[in-house]
């Protein structure tokens, strides 16, 4: 019975000891966790590129996988961040057996992209009447060229092609509905993935799901020939957090803007 | 027999679709891990790198006020760093292709993407009207110079961003957020008040 309370007595000091020196520790290092030599390498490798994206004239998407965060820039300023719910590397089977290589995709730049299929918008033609200096200013009606969300549908799904890299495929999340709707969705996207499969298409994707908003946004207003970089933001502790915390489900995921 | 055939063949497809598709893995989790550790030498040089490559990569963004134009929506920010210190709403380019009667020339009102930047700025504007301006109203193109200015139309301020787009008010404000201009920005009065107070000549401009 008087064992416990003696132990207690003499451990306290010590633990006392152990708190103040041990404890003070792990929480500066939560801050800045110690990174291996490679990732301070892959660290470089990426911020060489970003470097040299910010340095050029053409617009790129960041891609941070652990945020996950999707951001289009220019000259080092975000012009727009998408709002990310989920990003997957896929990797295409046919008959159980696996096609394509995974390919090395972090801290490469890929340029060249284009929509696929391609945004195509008929611009509308006016074509003046004859001069008369006899007409008086304002009579003649000049149509106003319809709202894009007008002349611009959006695929539920499509891709960002590049010369140099895999494809990107990009879906719109899915909205909170019934049961049976977010079952048939997943069916279809079953068949769509069975069929890309059979016809041999891409073996390797990143397949990105933005939220619907965003989904037609991207599509209706991304620049041409845009390029493309993963870029791991956090670093070594990104990476760590992700680890512990990233629940990419559908609506955990969304931020508020 | 041909029955249980057919069976043993549909069980036969089933299983192979049922392995056909694509197999996803979470992006964060599938990228390498890093591998063996290297020398302390190698590391601090690494460092270092890192270190002067952020300072670079800060240093290309810009320090201060700038605006970004989203020309597809019709939305202009007014931003200081990171920070959105207005948010307005804008016309863009109608992407409009205006003819001749003849078929002689031809216009593309499309708004420019890429970085510009402050060129000038006017209080109360005078509007050197362009050929397509007569052209679109079906008037004769004015022989006389003069003929071709018009005050009020741009609003109280314009700030130039060169090759003549201006960021601009308008009459018709009704229309803002809608693609009708030839090219220029359109704001509302109070935005293109705040704009102009805040954005010095010199002041990057992102379109996209």
């Amino acid at each position: 019975m008087t064992y416990l309370p003696m132990m207690a007595n003499r451990a306290f000091p010590w633990l006392a000891l152990v708190a103040a020196l041990g404890f003070g520790a792990p929480a500066a290092e939560a801050k800045d966790p110690p990174r291996e030599t490679e990732q301070v390498r892959t660290e470089v490798e990426a911020l060489e590129r970003l470097v040299e994206l910010a340095s050029s004239s053409s617009f790129y998407l960041v891609l941070d996988p652990d945020g996950p965060r999707l951001t289009l820039r220019l000259r080092g300023v975000v012009l727009h961040e998408y709002q990310v719910t989920s990003v997957e590397l896929a990797r295409q089977r046919v008959g159980f057996f696996p096609r394509g290589e995974a390919p090395e995709i972090e801290a490469r730049v890929w340029s060249g992209g284009e929509l696929d299929p391609p945004r195509n918008v008929e611009r509308v033609v006016f074509t003046a009447p004859e001069p008369d200096p006899t007409r008086e200013e304002g009579s003649v009606e000049v149509p106003l060229p319809p709202p894009i969300e007008d002349v611009v549908p959006v695929p539920p799904r499509f891709g960002l092609r590049f010369a140099d890299g895999p494809v990107v495929q990009f879906r719109a999340a899915a909205q909170k509905g019934s049961a049976w709707k977010s079952w048939t969705r997943k069916l279809s996207g079953r068949f769509a993935d069975l069929f890309e499969a059979l016809r041999g298409g891409d073996p390797v994707r990143l397949r990105i799901s933005l939220s619907p908003e965003d989904h037609a946004s991207f599509y209706r207003s991304l620049p041409p020939e845009v390029r493309f970089l993963i870029h791991r933001e956090g670093g070594a502790a990104g990476k760590a957090e992700a680890k512990d915390s990233v629940a990419i489900s559908e609506s955990e995921s969304r931020r508020s803007r | 027999m041909i029955l249980r055939a057919a069976g043993v063949l549909l069980l036969l497809l089933v299983v192979a679709a049922l392995g056909t598709g694509y197999d996803t893995h979470r992006l964060d989790e599938t990228l390498a891990a890093p591998a063996a550790d290297g020398d302390g030498a190698d590391r601090k040089k690494l460092e270092a790198r890192e270190r002067e490559l952020r300072a670079k990569y800060d240093r290309l963004k810009p320090s201060g006020v700038h605006v970004v134009i989203d020309q597809t929506h019709n939305r202009l920010l007014l931003k200081d760093r990171d920070k959105v210190v207005r948010e307005a709403v804008c016309s863009g380019g109608s992407g409009m292709v205006l003819q001749v009667h003849d078929g002689s020339r031809s216009w593309v009102f499309d708004t420019p993407r890429g970085v510009f930047q402050v060129r000038s700025k006017i209080v109360n504007p005078l509007w050197r009207k362009p050929d397509w301006a007569f052209v679109e109203e079906g008037l004769p193109i004015p022989k006389d110079p003069e003929e071709r200015f018009e005050r009020g139309t741009l609003g109280e301020y314009a700030l130039s961003f060169g090759d003549g787009y201006l960021i601009h008010g308008t009459l018709y404000t009704r229309l803002l957020g809608r693609s009708v201009t030839h090219g220029c920005i359109r704001l509302g009065r109070d935005d293109l008040r705040e704009v102009y107070k805040t954005a010095a000549i010199g002041t990057p401009i992102y379109i996209f």
